[in-house]
C-alpha cells in the first residue's frame, strides 16, 4: 500500500510538474472553451435581442406616430427589440445599401388617412438581405410591431399571453457560458489526461515506466489525479470568465450537485484520454480528435442551445452520444427554475466513471 | 528549373510517406474538419425551425384553423415550428419534466372568446435562453397576426425591397463558409504539423545543412500541407453537396481558384506557426483554436457589419476587418452566393499580398532557426 501511495505521489506530482512547466501544452485545453464562449456570446447575442434599424416616418398622424412609437417601445423578456440608428431617410438608404443596418422601416405619409378609410395602410421596407436567418429576425419583429399596434388599438381578436417559468430569462451569453464551462470540463480532463500519457511515448519515458515494478494502478491514479487537477484549474478559468464577464449566474443550492456531477464526469473523461493518450501516442492524432469532438459537441449536444431545442435528426443523435447527458444535465441544473430531478444520476455517473477508469487502466495496461 | 523543384518535390514526397504509414494520423487528419462540419451546420436548421408542444384543448373549428396556421407559418427555409405533439396530456407532461421548452395553449374556450374578439392563446416558457424563448414568441406573435388577418381585414400591408432578388439561404451562407474552413484547416493544421515535426523528430538539422533555400523547404512543406489537404477537402465538398444542397452560383473555376488561394494563405500561416513554435503539441491546439476562431470571425463578417453599432460586437468587426482572412470569406461569398463583385478584386488582392507575405514570412523563420538549434539536435 506504501509502495502504492508513493509511486502514485511521484507520479502525480511529475505530471503536474510538467504540465506546469510545458506553457504551450496548457494553453491547447484552455484555449477552446474560452475560444467559444468569446465568439460565440458576442456573436450571437451578448447584446440582448436589440436589432439596429432606420425608422423614417413621413407622417405627422397621430397613428403614425403611435405606431413609430410601438417600434421603438417594442420589447422582449430582456431588451428592446428594435435600436433605432437613424431616422434620416437619406442616411438610412445609404447605410441599408452598405449592409450597415439590415432593414429601415418606412411609415408612409398616408398611414393614418388610409387607417381612417378602413384600408390596411402600406409599409415599406428596405432590406440588405444577406441571409434567410437575419431576415428572418428583422422581418418578424416588425410582424410583432404590428401585432402589437393591432392589440393597442383594440382590433386583435386573438392576442398571446405569455408565462415563464424563471421570474427573468437566462441570457444567451450565459447559457453559452455555461456550454463553454462544461466543454472546459470535458476537454480539460480527458485531453490533458491524454496529453500527460502521450508525453511518455513523446519524450521517451515510457521505458522506465514500464519497468517500475507492479506500477499499473499507480499508473492509472496517479494520471488520473494529475488530469483532474489541471482540468480543475481549466474549469476554474473558464468559470472566472463565465462569471465575471458573460453573466453566468448560478444559484447557492446548485454547487453542491454541479460539484459532485462535475467530478463524476470529470473522472470518466480522464480515464477515457488516459486510454485515448495509451492508445495513439502521438499529440499530432489526439489533439484534433478531442479538440475538435469537444468544441462539436458543444454545437451539437446542448452547449449552445438545449437538444430540445435541436432538429429531430439530431435529437435522434443526441440519445447515442453520452457528452449530450453531460450537457443537458449541468444545463438544466445551472439554469432551470426547479432542481431537475437527479435520481438516475446516482446510477449513470459512478458507472460511466468507473467505465472510463476500467477503459484507461486497460489501454495502460496493453501499451505497458 | 529543375534544380528548383527536385528538392521541393522530394521534401514533399517524402513527408507523405510518412504521413501515409500512420494510418490513424491520416484518418484524423482527413477526418476533422467534417466532424467539426457535421456538428456545427447541427444549429443552421435549429435557426429556422423550433420545437414545440402544442395543448390544443378545444376541437372546435377554430382552433383547429388556429393549428393549422401554427403547423402552416414558415420562412424560406422552412416551417416555423416542429409541433412535436398536439395532445394536452402529452404535451403539459413533456413541458412539466423539462423534455420541451415551450408550450402553447389553446385553450377549451377559444371559438367561443374569438366570437367575442378577446380569444387568448397561452405561451408557457422554460426561459432559460433567451433565444429560444425570443424565438418561440415571436413566431408565435406572427402567427396570431396572420390568423387575425384571416378573421377581419388585413391590419398592414408590407412591400419591401431588397438587395439581393432572393435572400440567400442559410445553408448556402454556412456552406460557403464551411467550405473555406475546411481549406484553411487543413492546410494550416497539416502544414504546420508537418513543419514542427521536423522538430519533433530531431531531423531538422539534416533539413538545414540540405544544400537548399530555405524557400525552397518552406514550398515543400506547403505542397506536402495541401497534399495532405486534397482528400479531406474533397470529402468535405461531397458532404456539402449531397448533405446540405450546397449549389454554389459562380463557375466551378471560380470555386477552385478561391480555395486554392485560401488554402495557400493557410499554409502560410500553418508553416509560419511551425517554424515559431517547433513543438508539434503547441501548434496542433493553436492552430485548430486559430482556425475555429478564424472561422467564426472571418466567416461572419458581413453579419457583424449590420449589428455592429456598440458594445463588444463593435470590436469584433474591428477586428474581423483587420484580418486578412476575412477578405477570403468576403471573396468566397461574392463569387458562390451572392454575385456582387463590387469588392471582389480588392478582397483578392488583400488575401494574395497575405499570403505572400506569410510564406515570405515562414522562410524568414526557418533561416533564423538554423542558429537556435536546441542542444542535441
Amino acid at each position: 500500500m506504501k509502495t502504492f501511495i508513493e509511486q502514485t505521489w511521484g507520479i502525480i506530482v511529475k505530471d503536474v510538474r510538467q504540465w506546469a512547466r510545458d506553457r504551450q501544452a496548457l494553453i491547447g485545453p484552455m484555449l477552446i472553451p474560452l475560444v467559444l464562449m468569446l465568439i460565440c456570446t458576442v456573436l450571437f447575442g451578448y447584446g440582448g435581442d436589440e436589432w439596429n434599424i432606420g425608422l423614417v416616418v413621413e407622417s405627422q398622424g397621430v397613428q403614425a406616430q403611435r405606431f413609430a412609437q410601438t417600434i421603438e417601445n417594442l420589447s422582449g423578456n430582456i431588451s428592446p427589440y428594435f435600436r433605432i440608428i437613424t431616422r434620416d431617410p437619406t442616411e438610412a438608404k445609404r447605410l441599408v445599401e452598405e449592409g450597415r443596418l439590415q432593414m429601415v422601416i418606412t411609415i408612409p405619409a398616408d398611414f393614418d388617412q388610409r387607417l381612417n378609410a378602413g384600408e390596411p395602410p402600406l409599409i415599406r421596407t428596405q432590406l440588405f438581405n444577406i441571409n434567410t436567418d437575419m431576415m428572418k429576425n428583422v422581418r418578424l419583429r416588425l410582424e410583432r410591431a404590428i401585432q402589437d399596434f393591432q392589440v393597442s388599438q383594440d382590433s386583435a381578436p386573438v392576442v398571446v399571453e405569455q408565462f415563464t417559468t424563471r421570474p427573468e430569462d437566462v441570457w444567451r451569453r450565459a447559457f453559452i457560458a455555461g456550454g463553454a464551462l462544461i466543454v472546459a470540463l470535458l476537454v480539460g480532463a480527458s485531453l490533458n489526461t491524454a496529453i500527460m500519457m502521450a508525453r511518455e511515448w513523446e519524450r521517451n519515458t515510457s521505458k522506465e515506466l514500464r519497468l517500475a515494478p507492479h506500477a499499473l494502478a499507480a499508473i492509472v491514479t496517479g494520471k488520473i489525479m494529475a488530469g483532474l487537477i489541471a482540468a480543475a484549474t481549466n474549469v476554474g478559468v473558464t468559470l472566472l470568465v463565465a462569471v465575471t464577464l458573460f453573466g453566468l449566474n448560478i444559484p447557492m443550492d446548485r454547487w453542491l450537485p454541479l460539484l459532485g456531477i462535475g467530478f463524476a464526469v470529470a473522472v470518466a473523461a480522464a480515464g477515457l484520454g488516459l486510454g485515448f493518450g495509451a492508445w495513439l501516442r502521438d499529440y499530432r492524432t489526439l489533439q484534433p480528435l478531442l479538440l475538435v469532438t469537444a468544441a462539436g459537441s458543444f454545437f451539437a449536444a446542448g452547449g449552445y442551445g438545449s437538444v430540445a431545442t435541436l432538429p429531430p435528426a439530431v435529437r435522434t443523435f443526441d440519445i447515442f452520444w453520452p457528452p449530450a447527458y453531460v450537457f443537458e444535465m449541468m444545463q438544466s441544473i445551472m439554469h432551470m427554475a426547479v432542481l431537475p430531478d437527479l435520481s438516475n444520476v446516482f446510477i449513470a455517473l459512478p458507472l460511466a466513471a468507473g467505465l472510463g477508469v476500467a477503459f484507461g487502466a486497460w489501454m495502460v495496461r496493453r501499451a505497458m | 528549373m529543375r534544380k528548383i523543384f527536385e528538392p521541393i518535390l522530394a521534401l514533399a514526397w517524402k513527408d507523405w510517406l510518412r504521413f501515409s504509414r500512420q494510418p490513424f494520423l491520416v484518418v484524423v487528419s482527413v477526418v476533422m474538419p467534417l466532424v467539426f462540419i457535421f456538428f456545427y451546420s447541427i444549429i443552421v436548421p435549429s435557426s429556422s425551425t423550433a420545437p414545440v408542444v402544442v395543448a390544443l384543448e378545444s376541437d372546435a373549428p377554430a382552433a383547429q384553423r388556429f393549428l393549422r396556421t401554427l403547423r402552416e407559418i414558415h420562412s424560406q427555409e422552412g416551417v416555423y415550428y416542429e409541433i412535436v405533439t398536439t395532445d394536452p396530456k402529452q404535451a403539459h407532461a413533456a413541458f412539466d419534466s423539462g423534455h420541451a421548452f415551450g408550450l402553447i395553449v389553446i385553450p377549451a374556450n377559444f371559438e367561443t372568446d374569438l366570437t367575442s374578439g378577446k380569444a387568448r392563446v397561452e405561451l408557457h416558457l422554460h426561459n432559460i435562453n433567451s433565444d429560444y424563448s425570443k424565438n418561440l414568441r415571436l413566431r408565435l406573435d406572427y402567427a396570431v397576426r396572420q390568423f387575425n388577418d384571416s378573421q377581419s381585414e388585413q391590419a398592414m400591408q408590407i412591400e419591401e425591397t431588397t438587395w439581393l432578388p432572393h435572400d440567400p439561404v442559410m445553408q448556402d451562407y454556412i456552406s460557403t463558409s464551411l467550405l473555406l474552413f475546411a481549406c484553411l484547416y487543413s492546410a494550416m493544421v497539416n502544414t504546420g504539423l508537418q513543419v514542427a515535426s521536423e522538430w519533433n523528430d530531431r531531423t531538422v538539422k539534416t533539413l538545414l545543412l540540405a544544400p537548399v533555400s530555405r524557400s525552397a523547404l518552406i514550398a515543400g512543406k506547403v505542397l506536402t500541407g495541401l497534399g495532405q489537404s486534397l482528400l479531406s477537402i474533397a470529402l468535405v465538398i461531397l458532404a456539402l453537396v449531397l448533405g446540405f444542397h450546397f449549389h454554389p452560383i459562380g463557375s466551378l473555376w471560380a470555386m477552385a481558384g478561391i480555395m486554392l488561394v485560401v488554402m495557400l494563405l493557410g499554409a502560410g500561416i500553418g508553416a509560419m506557426a511551425g517554424v515559431a513554435s517547433k513543438q508539434t503539441l503547441a501548434v496542433a491546439s493553436m492552430l485548430i483554436a486559430l482556425s475555429v476562431l478564424i472561422f467564426l470571425i472571418s466567416g461572419n463578417e458581413d453579419s457583424l457589419h449590420g449589428l455592429a453599432w456598440s458594445g463588444p460586437i463593435v470590436v469584433m468587426w474591428q477586428l474581423a476587418r483587420i484580418l486578412p482572412t476575412t477578405y477570403a470569406f468576403l471573396a468566397a461569398r461574392s463569387l458562390l452566393l451572392t454575385g456582387d463583385a463590387t469588392t471582389l478584386a480588392r478582397d483578392l488582392v488583400v488575401v494574395l499580398l497575405t499570403t505572400v507575405i506569410v510564406l515570405a514570412g515562414a522562410a524568414s523563420l526557418l533561416r533564423r532557426a538554423y542558429s537556435q538549434l536546441p542542444g542535441g539536435q
